[in-house]
């Protein structure tokens, strides 16, 4: 122990002593359990002191739990020393190793759990010895996440909790403390580039941005507990949780075997894993940003395919652009286009139902869509025509109007001056005498 | 011509029409610089008739049920032939309306013609103002579209303010406590039955008075109008308003088919309230001032302290006739004229101002 240590460990233990002397008196039977815990440790400095203000939010601070929870010792004894005295069941501050089971003392047992939040799962510790992380605990790897290297150790936050470290969008910087950190990840070879790419992905955005809570995020595929990386068999299962008719597409296709045969992760294969991106059509080029040309060629089958479906869907997205253009135009003009914006939704509808169907590589099943969406968004364009003409007829109408309006106008002035043009002197006036 | 004077001498026969006739064609109009005023009053009138003519075209088809209404306007915009048109012509032309009425108050004033003997004329205006005002606010919500729902919301949480009476008068306007279908059928009512049989009698009153009393000479042109010949009113001066018409009706045309009216969004009232809700522009400036006072002023809640004082202003102004003591004595009335330009720079300045955005709320 270095001097500076063994000085700040006298001046805490005194600092307890003292405590404990200004409590005695003042102790009252209204103190909760645990209160001498905190009591003592905020009068202390850093890390000491630091435990008792995090413990205030935990959800753990609540009768019948509290620090004995975890730490055992007596709560309700004044001296430091008897609080904490070994012989009474004071364990100190857990080693890694002992925290699974520690928590899942509690945790795993049903009947103790409900008493506190009934809705709360009791699988945690089972599902954390199948994790990667759990397994590298068994073996006796301290530097292995266990509970509180993701939920904290004091102030425990519910998961419901914005502040929480496990709440949705907070769950990736959670894992990104370990799994983005080289030096830490390089005893076990794990690349520390999976953070970055997510959130260059589709879901990351849709769960910060669009404020989806949805969206998955790290523990989505992973699992929490359980955190495992999912084989190359699950791949389209766990995208197929959520993506379910894509999936369903997928295996109706000859993607599937071939996939297999290949041993190439299903969905991952074109969208990437943690750098999942919005699909886009060009996706379906066999050159430049296509997806399909990474294994089929111009002449082959599968190539045709990607051809077939790409020049269906682009001549959809054509016409369906078109028309809402035109359509735009019309509603600006004063138009009430109802009608045509109901087509166009159509026509998007079956746009997004066609680029579905591109997971079974069939351009027949892709065509059937896009065909509707082209018949729609024709008839959005041709309302849209019938409106220019509308408005081609208000205005020749108008200017007719105007035109019989300016004559009238014209006329009623010569009326008004012919009215008042100053009468021609007659014969008979010129011969009135004068004044 | 010989069927004309026929029926003249037929319908002279049973209803004594030559007296009449022949005060037609005694009667005559000041000419001075200011004549140009006379024809506004005619101008609001023409577009009263266009109201009441496209309003009765509209019935054919409008239904007043929340359920119904914004579908309705929708199908005569959309279905029915020349429906666009008419229903772009109503809504123009309630504006147009609204603002020759403005302009012809207003000329009224700085020519002090609300004077002895013509305060009846004045006060008959005031009121004919009023109602106009009250058939844009209650012809607003019929079409049931978002804005025009919470526009209404929040005017008639403005009369909610209304000392004593703001809450009765609250639910007598909305039929409940919100805005619902029942506060559209009373604003139907309002608009198409009680407000058209009231509007009608003053309308008739004022013209009465006018064309019993005639023109009236501000004290400024008099000099002016003695040395120029009056004009006949008719013809002259009828072909003359006839001329101001066609033009009013040239411009309606134009607006209706280059601007036609938006219908907006049906109303949802269980949506959020869109930004930037504003009632029809003639309630801007008192809409905007009210936006513009603190939240408190002298203990009075600012709202209510500001409609006290449109109120008060509202009724010195109905009284002018009796509080211009020098205009009632034939003399010239140089505080009435500031006041009246004003009561102008302010209403258009705080008009502009909210056209041009206005305060955030």
């Amino acid at each position: 122990m270095t001097p500076r240590r063994a000085y700040r460990l006298a001046a805490s233990v005194m600092s307890m002593a003292l405590v404990a002397l200004m409590a005695a008196p003042s102790r009252a039977a209204d103190q909760p359990p645990g209160s001498t815990c905190i009591k003592c440790h905020l009068l202390l400095t850093d890390q000491l002191k630091a435990v008792a203000e995090a413990f205030k939010d935990d959800v753990h601070n609540q009768p019948r739990l509290g620090c004995p929870a975890c730490h055992g010792g007596n709560p309700e004894a004044e001296d430091p020393m008897e609080a904490m005295d070994p012989d009474k069941g004071f364990r100190g501050k857990p080693a890694p190793l002992q925290v699974p089971e520690l928590c899942g003392g509690c945790h795993q047992n049903a009947s103790f759990i409900k008493q506190f939040a009934p809705n709360l799962p009791t699988d945690q510790l089972s599902q954390y010895w199948t994790s990667m992380h759990g397994q590298r605990i068994k073996a006796g790897d301290a530097s292995a996440a266990t509970c509180v290297s993701c939920h904290g150790a004091h102030g425990i936050l519910s998961v419901h909790d914005t502040r929480s470290p496990v709440y949705p969008t907070r769950v990736v910087d959670t894992c990104a403390s370990c799994h983005a950190d080289a030096q830490r990840m390089a005893p076990y070879k794990i690349p520390t580039n999976q953070v970055a790419d997510y959130k260059e992905s589709v879901h990351y955005r849709m769960l910060t941005v669009a404020n989806d809570l949805s969206a998955p995020t790290c523990n989505s595929c992973h699992g929490s507990h359980g955190a495992t990386p999912p084989g190359v068999q699950s791949v389209a299962n766990i995208c197929g949780t959520c993506h379910s008719l894509n999936m369903d597409l997928f295996r109706s296709s000859p993607h599937q075997e071939a996939f297999a045969k290949l041993a190439v992760g299903a969905c991952e294969a074109c969208h990437s894993n943690h750098r999942v991106r919005s699909p886009k059509d060009s996706w379906l080029k066999l050159e430049d940003d296509g997806v399909c040309g990474r294994c089929h060629k111009r002449d082959d089958r599968g190539g045709a395919a990607a051809i077939g479906t790409l020049a269906a869907l682009q001549l959809a997205v054509r016409t369906a652009d078109e028309a809402e253009e035109q359509v735009t135009r019309a509603r600006q003009a004063g138009m009430l286009m109802e009608e045509a914006d109901a087509d166009l939704q159509q026509a998007h509808q079956d746009i997004i139902t066609a680029r579905t169907q591109v997971h079974t590589v069939s351009v027949a099943a892709v065509a059937e869509h896009t065909d509707a969406a082209i018949k729609a968004g024709d008839q959005a364009l041709a309302s849209a025509h019938a409106a220019f003409d509308e408005i081609h007829y208000r205005r020749t109408g108008l200017l007719i109007a105007l035109a019989l309006i300016v004559l009238a106008l014209v006329a009623l002035v010569l009326m008004i001056r012919q009215i008042e043009r100053p009468a021609p002197p007659s014969s008979e006036g010129s011969r009135r005498p004068g004044p | 011509m010989a069927l004309v004077q026929r029926a003249y001498k037929f319908l002279d026969e049973r209803l004594q029409l030559e007296p009449l006739a022949e005060y037609a064609r005694h009667k005559e109009v000041p000419r001075h610089r200011y004549s140009w005023a006379y024809f506004f009053g005619g101008l609001a009138l023409f577009f009263f008739v266009v109201q009441v003519c496209s309003g009765i075209l509209l019935l054919l088809y409008y239904r007043p049920t929340a359920e119904a209404a914004f579908d309705s306007v929708q199908f005569i915009m959309t279905r029915v032939r020349f429906g666009w048109l008419v229903r772009s012509i109503h809504s123009w032309s309630a504006n147009l309306m609204i603002l020759a009425a403005f302009v012809h108050m207003f000329s009224v004033f700085l020519m002090k013609s609300y004077t002895r003997p013509r305060e009846l004329t004045w006060w008959t205006g005031c009121i004919l103002l009023a109602l106009s005002m009250g058939f844009g606010f209650s012809g607003y919500l019929l079409p049931w579209n978002e804005l025009a729902f919470f526009a209404t919301r929040v005017g008639t949480e403005m009369i909610h303010k209304t000392p004593l009476i703001g809450d009765w008068l609250l639910r007598f306007l909305r039929g409940g406590d919100d805005v619902t279908g029942a506060t559209l059928t009373r604003f139907f009512g309002f608009h198409v039955a009680v407000l058209p049989m009231v509007i009608t009698f003053f309308v008739v009153a004022h013209l009465l008075f006018v064309q019993r009393q005639g023109m009236h000479i501000p004290v400024s042109a008099q000099a002016e109008s003695g040395r120029r010949p009056a004009m006949r009113f008719v013809p002259n001066f009828m072909l003359r308003e006839l001329l101001v018409w066609l033009i009013g009706l040239a411009l309606l045309a134009a607006l209706a088919a280059f601007l036609p009216w938006d219908l907006g969004q049906k109303a949802d009232p269980f949506a959020s309230a869109p930004a930037n809700i504003k009632p029809e522009w003639y309630f801007l400036f008192m809409f905007e001032t009210l936006k513009l006072l603190p939240a408190h002023i002298f203990d009075v809640e600012g709202e209510l302290f500001g409609l006290g004082a449109f109120g008060l202003a509202a009724l010195l102004w109905f009284f002018v006739p009796v509080l211009d003591w020098r205009a009632r004595k034939g003399e010239r009335s140089p505080l009435f004229t500031v006041i009246g330009w004003l009561a102008i720079v302010y209403i258009s300045g705080m008009t502009l101002f909210s056209l041009a955005g206005g305060l955030p709320k």
